[in-house]
């Protein structure tokens, strides 16, 4: 299946023409998966749009032989500051992502088996997952 | 009683299909004669995968409650199972062990026998029985009459097609000489700890959460069954690498999945959760387990932009 992700952006920008929005519509009916992708894109941009907008000081217009030191004020200085820290902050935990942990098929392998091996349907079949052989994750 | 009789023969297995008797076992009743026989023989698994056909043959020899299975050409390569634990030896000669507990719980009233025939495997009289759950086959398996062991087993997929076939040839009744090479399990070896799981749901895709052990700190295992069919579900609380797992891209997202031998193994990713299924039920049965679970990952990024907002 298709996932058009680079068209659910355009749909919250209304930029798609109508038999797009119609396609794209019929597609999410059946798509969870970019249902939930839309969902996180609405959100995330809602969140963007609820941070505080910044004055912009009227000496950023001069051209660059007119600039002379500027005394911002205190109180638009700390507001930049500080979302430009939040989202630094954000930016950083999202582009560090938990280190995966070590996965073995093999100690699965064994623990099916051990488990199964008390139960009361065990039978030799059982017997066919344990780690010799084929091993799980190997073709 | 009318007798008739119809004599096919295949690749060495003669059937001769006889009326049927008028009280069949219940399914119980094969699998407890099945553990209480001794015997030895080479068991071939061959399974129909969407990704191919996966075999393995394995030497098995079973007596006393501990069954020994081994590769044929790699004998220093065997486990050992029993009611007191799985020790498993490598060719590199180290051996572990794995003890579980577990509880004796009995699902097999969820499966019922609905044919029963007497059948001629490898020369011995054996019966054949077919088992149903919900209104579908999901096995036939044939019990040898002498000692009640369990030589042949097809397992079905939805639409009646074979997912696996495991036969045993070469059967033996009594011991042969595997037994007599086990790797004996560590008395010493700590039981993994059980846990209280109850955050794990209680049923997934009509299998029953039997109990759960912790694996290790953060992550835990649960053990499911259907009374037939059973699965190990492996969560942890961080993502699970991989490895060369080849990428299954389903309509929930992607699994990491790998086909053995009477064996589906799917690793996949859902909210920094990770994830790791090992089961023998058919194809279906396993779209069915995973359906009741979390969908992988699709879109971590906004996810976690989100979780880092609120929370």
């Amino acid at each position: 299946m298709m996932h058009p992700s680079e068209l659910l952006s355009a749909l919250l920008d209304g930029e798609l023409e109508p038999p797009e929005v119609v396609e794209l519509s019929q597609h999410l009916d059946g798509c969870g998966r970019c249902r939930e992708e839309l969902e996180g894109l609405a959100e995330a941009r809602s969140a963007v749009r609820s941070l505080p907008l910044l004055e912009v000081p009227p000496e950023v217009g001069l051209p660059v032989a007119d600039v002379i030191p500027i005394r911002r004020r205190p109180a638009v200085w700390a507001g930049a500051a500080a979302a430009a820290l939040t989202l630094g902050i954000i930016g950083a935990s999202l582009t560090v992502t938990p280190e995966p942990a070590v996965f073995d098929p093999t100690e699965l392998q064994t623990v099916f088996v051990a488990r199964s091996a008390v139960d009361a349907s065990f039978t030799p079949t059982k017997a066919a997952v344990a780690p010799v052989g084929a091993p799980a994750g190997v073709r | 009683m009318r007798r008739r009789s119809i004599v096919a023969v295949s690749a060495g297995v003669l059937v001769v299909f006889a009326a049927v008797p008028a009280q069949a076992l219940e399914l119980g009743e094969y699998l407890r004669r099945s553990g209480e026989a001794e015997f030895t023989g080479r068991q071939v698994v061959a399974c129909a995968t969407p990704d191919g056909v996966r075999d393995a043959v394995l030497e098995v020899e079973q007596a006393d409650g501990v069954l020994v299975v081994r590769e044929p050409v790699s004998e220093g390569s065997a486990v050992t199972m029993s009611a007191v634990g799985t020790a498993v030896a490598s060719d590199d000669g180290s051996v572990s062990t794995t003890v579980v507990t577990g509880r004796d719980e009995d699902g097999i009233h969820d499966y019922q026998v609905v044919a029963e025939q007497a059948v001629v495997y490898q020369g011995r009289s054996a019966t054949e029985v077919t088992v149903r759950r919900d209104g579908i086959d999901r096995a036939r398996m044939t019990f040898d009459s002498e000692t009640g062991a369990l030589v042949r087993t097809e397992t079905l997929n939805l639409d009646g097609s074979r997912y696996c076939e495991i036969s045993m040839t070469g059967f033996s009744p009594g011991t042969g000489d595997l037994l007599s090479a086990l790797v004996p399990v560590d008395p010493n070896a700590s039981a993994l700890p059980e846990v209280d799981g109850a955050d794990l749901p209680a049923e997934l895709g009509g299998f029953d959460r039997i109990d759960v052990y912790e694996l290790r700190e953060g992550q835990v295992v649960a053990y499911y069954s259907d009374g037939l069919f059973s699965f190990t579900l492996l969560r942890s609380d961080r993502p699970l690498d991989p490895g060369d797992l080849a990428v299954f891209d389903g309509d929930r997202g992607p699994y990491h999945r790998s086909f053995g031998p009477n064996q589906a193994l799917y690793v996949w990713t859902a909210d920094d959760v990770g994830y790791a299924l090992l089961g023998d039920q058919p194809l279906d049965l396993q779209d069915q387990v995973l359906a009741d679970l979390p969908a992988p990952s699709t879109s971590g990024f906004w996810n976690r932009f989100w979780r880092r907002l609120f929370g």
